[in-house]
């Protein structure tokens, strides 16, 4: 069975230039320039130039926007940068885009236009969303596998942009949201930005309750928002909107209870193995790599969410006896089950635990973690 | 001003005790010339001289902080000052042609000292150049202080907590933190830009700063969360300062520069008050829930 279209040859790319220049990078530069910094320091090794930012049809690509966030933390060190960039991004200036995700009637359409248009919204450190039945989450994932100091300063400012976008537009101006963060400094601006929800977590990763997100906002408009997302849709048909590893992840999450292969996964894309090999590390990511995300991510929720135990998600996950799956879950997330329970204790709302409790030995499927859209 | 002289009294006693020894020396080894031999001019000349060092020396030290130009002014200006002294001190002793440490002060040190002199000149001119931009861009600096510089943010914390630590095991002494931020910051920034929400942050601090008394410390968090330490403050009193910075910013007539549109500044205000058995950390964290709480609710909360 194939899971590749036919006509999809293609996927997005670190070079691949899609994006309009002043998407992202409008905010960016008003930010470098009230202090005081030189545009042409910013731009430098992005192989852009002042007169490109001004052009309307210019466009770069993840790469350059890597580039030119390295460059912003040489010359603007400062801890809070990437907060106040990511404070002023969303809505934003992302044309239709932007559009859509203003005009969003709730926290749950915000997060559906987000999904859908994750790679022009939001690039580089793209966001990988679930919506389940009772959570919305929202994994910030290194897609190109950029160097850890631009991924931390996109993670921040994503961050802050989805916690400001929620309480600009919210009727209460509050933001539910928890967040978890690799790296937490106490006396950072985390607290500040991103709510009084923040833990140290070994992953970045936001969750909110379903009915928080589904309570309508402010100035909301599903049509204007369905005509947005229509008109983004038709004007950029011609760029694939996934790349690479999310396929193959698309494609492990619906697998997760069969033995899977890097043998088999190519065949499913209709490629052999060293071709998937080669594209994968094109994105600095490996085969193994992404199952392990994938399983991680499933008990994760398993554990924390739906109350499974041990036994359960290891027969589920196919990886043997639970004492299997404590050592894998181990190597993947660095805590045991039971200390990742505890670690993960405040960070799940205390609502969503204590009605999963109730049926902790029910049969709910794990369908919870949806597909990606697209 | 004598203060400062106090940070050189070891350079001033250095230098003074190697015009003793010189005097010392020339003693030694040098015989007295006879009253009728001595060329009064050139001692009134070369006396003159050494004494107007001797006052540059101490006028110099008496102006400037310990620092590595004034090192290098001292020495400059000591040189010259011993080359002065022997040279005074050779027309009253008469030296013979072997006595070369003689010669060494008084040939030496001179050229010595004035190349030191202006090593240490050109150092202090790119030092007034520096402090001049700083005061032609005394925005600026301030500006940096809040945003830019990380280490001035972080130390503002830090100091903070640094002077919470001070006396802490001293229940009796009450300490108050007040957490303060404008309602809608954010909202500001997006709308107005980076640059206003800059100068509306600076302005607004001035203003706090105003209505603090010289012992209390403000510093910045983060954004726009300032926490204001109030020491040796009852909770009432607390309340009492936190209300007059409230109402100080409800009169503050911001104006938003391209337009010239008045803009309503509130701020939102959260008083922490310490408990016994309480760590600096649960008093900061008591901070932070009172301005999250104030921020929801009416603007103003207590935290005890």
């Amino acid at each position: 069975m194939t899971v590749a279209q036919d006509n999809k040859s293609q996927w997005l790319s670190i070079e691949q230039k899609y994006l309009p220049v002043h998407f992202q990078l409008a905010q960016l530069l008003d930010l470098v320039m009230s202090a005081d910094i030189p545009q042409h320091k910013i731009l430098r090794g992005t192989g852009l130039f002042y007169e490109d930012l001004v052009r309307s049809d210019a466009l770069i690509c993840p790469k350059q926007m890597a580039v030119l966030v390295a460059n912003t933390q040489q010359y603007l060190s400062h801890q809070e940068v990437s907060f106040r960039w990511g404070a002023s991004l969303w809505p934003g200036y992302a044309g239709v885009f932007s559009q859509s995700l203003g005009a969003s009637e709730s926290l749950l359409a915000a997060l559906e236009t987000l999904k859908l248009f994750r790679h022009w919204l939001s690039p580089v450190v793209v966001p990988d969303i679930h919506i389940t039945d009772t959570l919305c989450l929202v994994y910030w994932k290194n897609t190109y596998g950029v160097d850890e100091k631009v991924r931390r300063f996109f993670v921040e400012a994503y961050m802050s942009a989805l916690v400001s976008l929620t309480i600009e537009h919210s009727v209460d101006g509050q933001s539910h949201w928890r967040c978890g963060v690799q790296h937490l400094d106490a006396n950072g601006p985390h607290r500040v930005y991103l709510g009084e929800h923040v833990s140290c977590l070994n992953m970045d990763v936001m969750v909110i309750e379903r009915r928080e997100a589904e309570i309508e906002w402010r100035k909301g408009s599903m049509h204007l928002r369905e005509l947005a997302t229509q008109q983004a849709l038709t004007a950029y048909r011609h760029v694939d909107a996934e790349t690479f590893p999310e396929a193959v992840q698309v494609y492990l999450s619906s697998r997760l209870s069969e033995a899977t292969s890097v043998a088999v996964a190519a065949e499913a894309f209709s490629m052999s193995c060293a071709t998937l090999k080669r594209r994968l590390s094109a994105y600095g990511t490996h085969f193994q790599a992404l199952l392990d995300e994938v399983r991680m991510q499933h008990s994760l929720y398993l554990i924390h969410v739906l109350g499974w135990s041990n036994e359960r998600i290891a027969d589920y996950l196919n990886v043997g006896d639970s004492a299997n799956f404590r050592r894998a879950f181990k190597r993947w997330t660095g805590l045991s089950p039971s200390a990742s329970r505890d670690k993960y204790a405040s960070f799940i709302p205390r609502q969503i635990k204590s009605n999963q409790s109730s049926h902790t030995n029910s049969e709910l499927p794990p369908s919870g973690l949806p597909e990606y859209a697209l | 001003m004598n203060s400062l002289l106090t940070l050189h009294t070891r350079k001033l006693l250095f230098i003074s005790l190697l015009a003793g020894m010189v005097f010392g020396a020339s003693m030694l080894f040098g015989e007295t010339k006879v009253i009728a031999d001595v060329n009064w001019l050139d001692v009134l000349g070369e006396g003159g001289s050494a004494l107007a060092i001797a006052v540059w020396l101490v006028m110099i030290l008496r102006s400037r902080p310990a620092g590595r130009v004034t090192n290098l002014l001292t020495l400059g200006l000591g040189f010259i000052f011993l080359a002065m002294w022997q040279d005074t001190l050779d027309e009253f002793f008469a030296f013979s042609a072997s006595q070369i440490w003689e010669n060494i002060i008084e040939s030496g040190f001179f050229p010595m000292g004035l190349a030191l002199l202006t090593y240490g000149l050109w150092h202090w001119h790119k030092e007034q150049l520096s402090i001049r931009s700083q005061l032609l861009k005394r925005e600026q600096c301030f500006r940096d202080h809040l945003w830019i510089d990380n280490i001035g943010q972080v130390a503002g914390i830090d100091q903070v907590r640094a002077a919470l630590l001070k006396n802490w095991h001293d229940s009796n002494i009450s300490r108050a933190l007040v957490f303060a931020e404008i309602h809608n910051f954010s909202a500001f920034e997006r709308r107005y830009g980076f640059r206003e929400a800059e100068r509306l942050l600076r302005e607004s601090g001035e203003i706090i700063m105003l209505n603090l008394r010289q012992h209390d410390l403000m510093c910045r968090f983060a954004r726009d969360r300032l926490v204001i330490l109030l020491p040796s403050t009852n909770p009432d009193q607390a309340m009492l300062i936190a209300k007059d910075i409230q109402s100080a910013i409800q009169h503050f007539a911001f104006r938003e520069s391209s337009s010239n549109e008045r803009i309503h500044i509130e701020l939102r205000i959260g008083v922490a008050v310490r408990q016994l058995g309480d760590l600096p950390e649960d008093l900061i964290e008591k901070g932070h829930r009172a301005i999250e709480s104030a921020s929801s609710g009416n603007g103003l909360s207590l935290v005890s």
